[in-house]
């Protein structure tokens, strides 16, 4: 796969994932720009689409997790600049209260709600066992005081 | 809030084409800066960095010793998928040590390269852990988990450690290559099409190719190859950096001392087409200048850029005029460590030298002018962009020539 198709299929999604993490464009944009570098530079095979996108996940989920640990140039978060276009002010609210969470909490809630994984799989992603997936769950529903049916 | 309400929130979050397309060329900056930083001007000094040479260019089948072969032959399937494992969940990029080597094991360890790469092995295996916890325990191992080498702290370490290290870093080449063997074997049935069409339009064989290298080798830098690996492919004409493109690659690896010696061969004429010699920047490093202290030193560097014209590769000619070109940040900081003496003849075919401070070549190259200042600019900006995004400055960088 070129940089160019790389970048095009992949880092919408990437870009997401990243910026509920880091909570912040510039931080998300560098973890983004190492995970798909790392894609191309690894050409790793995989077993189908799937497979591919959870691979890149897990890797841009680890470096989210490394940048965090030493995040110093953006330490405010600054989700108005993504939200300033917003058709919806509320989304705003509902983004900065879901940057807000714990990130280990953080990264089970987006696989599991925003991605669609069930408990088993993002607990593969995040290398946690299941039960650790549902208290993180749990613990998220809670902070969001989400109205939610149970998986 | 609801699950509606969260998705419809994080989908608003849009990473549009502008953005993607700036993505897509500082991901191009990037590559292109590591491979010149492998070839030309190489970024780690200490440490170096064996597994990322691996990662970011693709392997080729190196040529080495029959029993240094062997031994990689004969490690077991699943121990070389448990190195590309380890490889791949690594959390850093490239593997480095807990201290500097002492000017003693740096000594011993390029013996030891060279012993190693002729068939002496290390009579045990390196230590590895992945917990920092038990790498406490040890006094020499590997953490797994950073790609650390963890060194003695009290002690040199011996000639048995040095080479578990090598044996170990070489293990990592190997199974990173085997990773991409079918990559390789489809690159290189392709690659032998390509120099088929090359010599039927009277081009050199690879071999040949290699032959003009070693003397080359020789010639320039007194050596014979031995004790090092050699590698040796051809570059298609589709392929980048461009003065690159129609030649043949040999390359020569002398990881015991941190040196590697890079010749482009004219795939058409086996003219010298290119050479580079990398090497601990440090060295660069501390010959370099004080901005106020650089223009006196031009016309001692552009004296001796002849003379490896002339003396080294037997070129002599008359030119039409003879430039120098090094960099600095306008807050009077010198960015260059290295220093371009650009020979341009008659009729605009150029040859550029790069040297140190002091006067010491380090690269050639067949050029012209107009190519060589477009990628002078390209290079000021890249030096610009790697102010902004890895040392968190800005910097406003100014061309001198003289």
């Amino acid at each position: 796969m070129t940089i160019e198709e790389a970048v095009t299929k992949y880092s919408p999604m990437l870009y997401r994932i990243c910026v509920v993490m880091l909570g912040n464009e510039a931080d998300a944009q560098d973890a983004v720009q190492d995970t798909i570098c790392r894609y191309l530079e690894c050409r790793k095979e995989f077993r189908d689409g799937e497979h591919e996108k959870a691979w890149l996940i897990k890797v841009a989920q680890n470096r989210c997790r490394d940048m965090r640990r030493f995040q110093m140039r953006h330490p405010q978060v600054a989700i108005d600049e993504i939200t300033a276009s917003y058709e919806n002010p509320e989304y705003s609210q509902v983004l900065a209260e879901l940057v807000a969470l714990p990130l280990p909490v953080k990264a089970a809630v987006y696989l599991h709600y925003i991605e669609g994984y069930k408990t088993a799989e993002a607990a593969q992603i995040l290398g946690i066992s299941v039960n650790a997936v549902k208290k993180r769950l749990q613990r998220g529903r809670k902070l969001l005081r989400l109205r939610l049916e149970e998986e | 809030m609801n699950i509606t309400d969260l998705r419809n929130a994080v989908n608003g979050i849009d990473f549009d084409k502008e953005k993607q397309e700036q993505m897509i060329l500082e991901i191009r900056a990037k590559k292109k800066t590591h491979r010149y930083a492998e070839i030309l001007r190489p970024a780690a000094a200490v440490a170096v960095c064996i597994v990322t040479v691996g990662i970011l260019s693709v392997p080729v089948r190196a040529v080495v010793n029959s029993l240094l072969q062997e031994r990689m032959e004969s490690l077991p399937k699943d121990e070389v998928a448990r190195i590309t494992n380890q490889i791949q969940e690594q959390q850093t990029e490239a593997n480095s040590s807990s201290r500097e080597y002492t000017e003693g094991e740096k000594e011993r360890r390029g013996s030891l390269y060279a012993k190693y790469m002729n068939g002496l092995f290390p009579t045990g295996e390196l230590t590895l852990v992945d917990s920092e916890e038990e790498a406490k325990e040890h006094e020499f191992c590997f953490l797994t988990t950073t790609g650390v080498f963890y060194l003695p702290a009290n002690r040199e370490l011996t000639d048995e450690e040095i080479l578990q290290k090598i044996d170990f870093e070489r293990k990592q080449d190997y199974a990173l290559q085997e990773q991409r063997a079918e990559e390789i074997a489809e690159r290189e049935a392709a690659e032998k099409g390509q120099i088929k069409e090359v010599v039927a339009s009277g081009g050199i064989t690879e071999e040949q190719a290699v032959e003009t290298a070693t003397g080359y080798l020789q010639q320039v830098f007194g050596l014979d190859g031995s004790g090092m690996e050699l590698n040796h492919y051809y570059n298609e004409s589709a392929v980048e950096p461009v003065i690159d493109a129609n030649t043949y690659c040999v390359n020569w690896s002398d990881y015991g001392n941190y040196r590697y010696y890079y010749f482009h061969i004219d795939a058409l004429d086996g003219t010298l087409r290119s050479l580079s010699y990398s090497h601990d920047i440090q060295e660069a490093e501390a010959v370099r200048p004080a901005v106020s202290e650089a223009s006196g030193k031009i016309a001692n560097i552009k004296r001796q850029a002849q003379d490896f014209l002339e003396e080294k590769l037997k070129i002599r000619e008359s030119y039409k005029e003879v430039k120098s070109y090094y960099r600095v940040n306008v807050t009077d900081e010198m960015v260059s460590r290295l220093v371009d003496v650009l020979f341009v003849g008659e009729d605009g075919a150029s040859y550029l030298v790069a040297c140190r401070w002091n006067g010491e070549a380090d690269d050639f190259s067949v050029t012209t002018k107009e190519e060589y200042e477009e990628r002078l600019r390209e290079e000021v900006e890249l030096s610009i962009y790697y102010y902004e995004t890895r040392e968190e400055r800005e910097v406003e960088i100014e061309i001198v020539e003289n």
